[in-house]
Formats: structure tokens, sequence, C-alpha cells
């Protein structure tokens, strides 16, 4: 039974916890959902200014409720995305979108990623294709049954010429004392 | 081995790479990433209605702080750097006759005419704005801060944060005087076209 009323007290005390957190939160009233799903939207996708990196809908600061006003009035006033971004553009410059228009000053930011991918690739494929030339070479120029050798393994030689040479008479004298044992 | 020789440079790309790196960041070590370049320098300064801070009954519009190369500041009671600005304001204003503009942002009146007669008023007018929807105009995030504009009124300069004798020796005073120097040629005397 103590057991009980203690769940019970920890249950009303956790009851009025939730209360005070719902005081703080802001309600505006939007004419239909689709307006309240844009609200959301751009409140995430807009930076507070005051705040380094968190957006409008998740900053405290007071200068993000009040650009969060503003933008519910904008909404209100049948605004599209569009002009409601060059507001705040025009107010606080590009800080404010977290996703940055396309302009010289931000290709470095949009396309360098893409242009350090294919740095990469273009390495990448580069040093495969070298190796495998060189896996292919040794196959022309050595004796028979270093060929078969290659062909069983599959794998390229990391040797350089020389020392394929040398392995394959190191190979063949092996093969020849062998045999005089039998 | 020998013919890999002429291709050794390459084994020092990636500390050619790790340099650089290191000098972006150092340089980022320096960097003041709270303050934001303005998006209005270069833009003509808002179109506004608000009262006066001193006369409630006052309506104040854009015609109020045209006419010269002024400072508009934007300050409140609750901002402890306005505190520590307002001395070097006054200082600013008497010193070099300076004209100054105040824009009380999103306070209340009567501490801050309280304030005003405490610490000196080095404001020609005050505007009230107690909304603070100059401020989101004039892409204010946090006071003071500092404009400066020319006698066109178009906004020239920015400054986040205290204004103090250094920031005004260093930065608005070189900007202060050429505005001037234009201003002159422009219209003969410079200062009053009002």
């Amino acid at each position: 039974m103590k057991r009980h009323i203690r769940s019970a007290l920890i249950f009303s005390v956790l009851l009025l916890a939730g209360f005070n957190a719902v005081a703080e939160i802001e309600i505006h009233q939007f004419k239909d959902a689709e307006t309240e799903a844009r609200f959301v939207q751009l409140s995430d996708e807009l930076r507070c200014p005051k705040c380094q990196n968190t957006n409008l809908s998740g900053s405290d600061a007071p200068i993000a409720k009040d650009l969060r006003n503003q933008l519910v009035r904008l909404l209100k006033e049948g605004k599209t995305d569009q002009e409601i971004q060059h507001y705040m553009l025009d107010r606080y410059g590009d800080f404010v979108l977290y996703r940055p228009v396309v302009k010289k000053s931000t290709w470095v930011l949009w396309f360098g990623p893409l242009v350090l991918l294919l740095i990469g690739v273009l390495i990448a494929s580069r040093l495969i294709a070298r190796k495998a030339i060189k896996g292919r070479k040794p196959e022309t120029g050595i004796e028979a049954d270093t060929e078969t050798d290659q062909s069983e393994t599959g794998y390229p030689s990391a040797l350089t010429d020389s020392e394929q040479q040398r392995l394959s008479k190191l190979m063949q004298s092996n093969d020849t004392t062998g045999k005089d044992k039998t | 081995m020998t013919e890999k020789q002429p291709k050794r440079w390459k084994l020092f790309l990636p500390l050619i790479g790790f340099v650089l790196v290191c000098g972006f960041l150092y340089q980022g070590l320096r960097m003041e990433p709270s303050k934001l370049p303005s998006a209005l320098v270069g833009k003509p300064f808002p179109v506004f209605s608000l009262p006066s801070l001193k006369d409630d009954t006052q309506l104040l519009d854009r015609s109020a702080v045209i006419g010269e190369v002024a400072l508009v500041n934007v300050w409140a009671t609750w901002c402890p750097s306005c505190r520590v600005e307002h001395r070097f304001l006054n200082q600013i204003a008497e010193q070099f006759d300076m004209p100054i503009y105040g824009i009380n942002y999103k306070d209340e009146r009567a501490k801050a005419l309280q304030w005003l007669q405490k610490l000196g008023d080095p404001y020609r007018v005050s505007i009230f704005d107690e909304e603070g929807n100059l401020g989101i105009d004039l892409g204010v995030y946090g006071a003071p801060e500092t404009y400066l504009i020319d006698h066109e009124g178009m906004i020239r300069y920015k400054h986040v944060g205290v204004v103090d004798m250094d920031v005004w020796r260093d930065k608005l005073q070189p900007i202060v005087e050429e505005l001037r120097s234009i201003a002159v040629v422009q219209n003969g005397d410079g200062v009053t076209r009002k």
C-alpha cells in the first residue's frame, strides 16, 4: 500500500513538472496544416543570428523568438518561402540560411566536396590502373613455367621485372634439385 | 628501384596537405564567428515610424536621423555592455562633435529615461523601439550595435559590441572623416541640410 502511495506521489510530481514545461511553449495559430508545415520547415532551416549553430525553432534567444513571430506574420501575409528567405537575407545576411544560396562565394561550399570526390576517384583509378598494368607485365617477357604459375594464382605480381626473373631462376634451380632427388 | 626516383616529391604531398590544413585552422583561431558581417552595409537606413523615448506623443521617422554623417547606437538598460559603452559615447559626442542617435531596443521607457538621467545623454534623439521591429529591419541581433550612416542616410559601417575609444579611433573616425569630406564636396557645407 505504501508503495502505491509513493508511486502516486512521484507520478503527480512528474505531472506538475510536465505542466511547467507546457507553460514555456509558444503557441502559433495557422489557417491550415500546410502553412504550419511551412512554418516548421522555415524555422528549421533558418539560423538564429545570435546563436552560432542553432536554428530558429531550437533557440531560446529573444531574437529567435522575435524572428519566429516575424515568420508567423509573414506567413499570415501570404508571403512565399522565397520572399521570407529574402526578408531574412536582407537583414541578417547569408548566415541565417542553413542552406546557402548558390552564388560565386558559395560555390566552394556547394561544389567543393564533389570536386574533392572527383579528384579522389581520379587518383584511385590511376593507382588501380597502374597496378593492373604492372601485374600483367611479367606475363609477356618470362618463361613458360612462371606464366602458368601466375595464371594459377591470378594475383598481379608486386615484383619488378628483374626480381621476377631472379625469382623464376631460383624456382627453376629448386625444380631441378627436386628432380635430382627423385 | 631507380625508375621510381623522379616521383619522390609525391611522398611529400600528405605533409603539404597537413601544413595547409594547419594554416587554415591557425587562422581560424583569430576569427570571431559571433561577429556577423552586416547585410545592411551599403543599403539605405530602413524606413520606420516610432515614438521618441522622451516624448511618446512625438512620432519619429527616417528623416529624424538623416542629414549628417552620424552614428546610430542600439542600446538597452538590460544590456550590461551598453553601460560600459555609455561613457565612451558621451565622450565621442562631446569631444568630436559627433551626432549620435539612439535606438532604445526592447526596453522599458521608465528605466531607459532613468538611465539617461543618471549616466548622461549622448543622443540627439532616442527612438523607442519597444517591439524591436526597427531592430529586425536593421539586422540587430544583440546590443550594443552601432551603425555609421552617411549624410544621405546610407549605412556605411556596422560595429557589433562595445564602441570604446580604440574602436572609435581605429575604425569609426577614419570612415567618419572620409564621409564628411565627401558630404562637403556634394553639399558645399556638408553638415546641415535639414
